[in-house]
């Protein structure tokens, strides 16, 4: 959220609804009705837990890391944790998932 | 897609807090719905403690938080909690022990926030450490810091 949009928020102390929480980024996804976040949320979820564990790890440290790093340190620390994941099984899998035109199943090994 | 072999026995951290696993994905819920899950000290304490047995656990992928009821996810501190009067620096050591919304930091798998209802103070800080907010179109958000008691 940029600063100004979080300035307006602390100083006066108002309330935002769920659209325009979504418009200035402070949320990225919306349910379609109020009764269905739950199983929206569960399948979103599951979405992402079928990805490969450690790449999930990685890319969720780059992103925190990028917060405090200038660029070419930023790129450094990229290609290090990609240079880590290029070897494992679960690389393997995704590229032999998508010759055989099948879903890949990952291990986290 | 989850499936009810898949469920596992919920976890009570305590009071205010509850721990569910199904299939891949570990659910942090806050149980204090006629209290819109204001945090207290059992907040303060549950969900670091849920957030690293789901950490090291591993079947699970990815952490949902969440709060229980109708009204909200959360709405902030429990300005309900009484304390004595403090000074400075008691109120200062008191909180550097329950730094706790910092528990998300240490956190490694992907953190979702489910956020219904109210949003407010220390439940938008939760929110925010979170890394993907995911919100129903009832959703209420503010930041009432400024005007409260504490």
């Amino acid at each position: 959220v940029a600063p100004g949009q979080a300035l307006d928020m602390l100083l006066t102390g108002d309330r935002m609804g769920a659209e325009q929480a979504q418009r200035i980024g402070l949320v990225s996804r919306l349910a379609s009705d109020n009764a269905s976040l739950l199983d929206e949320v569960r399948a979103f979820a599951q979405r992402i837990a079928v990805k490969p564990p450690t790449a999930s790890a990685f890319v969720k440290q780059a992103a925190r890391a990028a917060l405090d790093m200038d660029l070419k340190r930023g790129l450094d620390l990229e290609l290090d944790l990609f240079a880590l994941l290029a070897p494992t099984q679960d690389a393997r899998e995704a590229a032999a998932a998508f010759s055989e035109r099948r879903e890949p199943r990952f291990t986290g090994e | 897609m989850s499936t009810a072999q898949n469920q596992q026995p919920p976890v009570l951290i305590n009071e205010a807090v509850r721990l569910e696993r199904d299939a891949m994905v570990g659910w942090v819920i806050l149980t204090r719905p006629r209290q819109i899950n204001a945090i207290n000290d059992d907040i303060r304490q549950g969900v670091p403690q849920a957030l690293a047995q789901l950490q090291q656990d591993p079947q699970i992928r990815v952490i949902v938080i969440r709060g229980e009821g109708e009204r909200g996810f959360c709405a902030g501190a429990d300005i309900k909690e009484r304390r004595g009067p403090e000074s400075s620096l008691q109120v200062r050591q008191r909180m550097e022990k329950v730094r706790w919304i910092e528990a998300l930091d240490g956190i490694s798998k992907p953190v979702v926030a489910a956020i219904h209802g109210y949003c407010m103070g220390g439940g938008l800080e939760l929110a925010l450490a979170c890394d993907i907010r995911f919100a129903a179109p009832d959703a209420v958000f503010a930041l009432p810091e400024t005007g409260s008691p504490a």
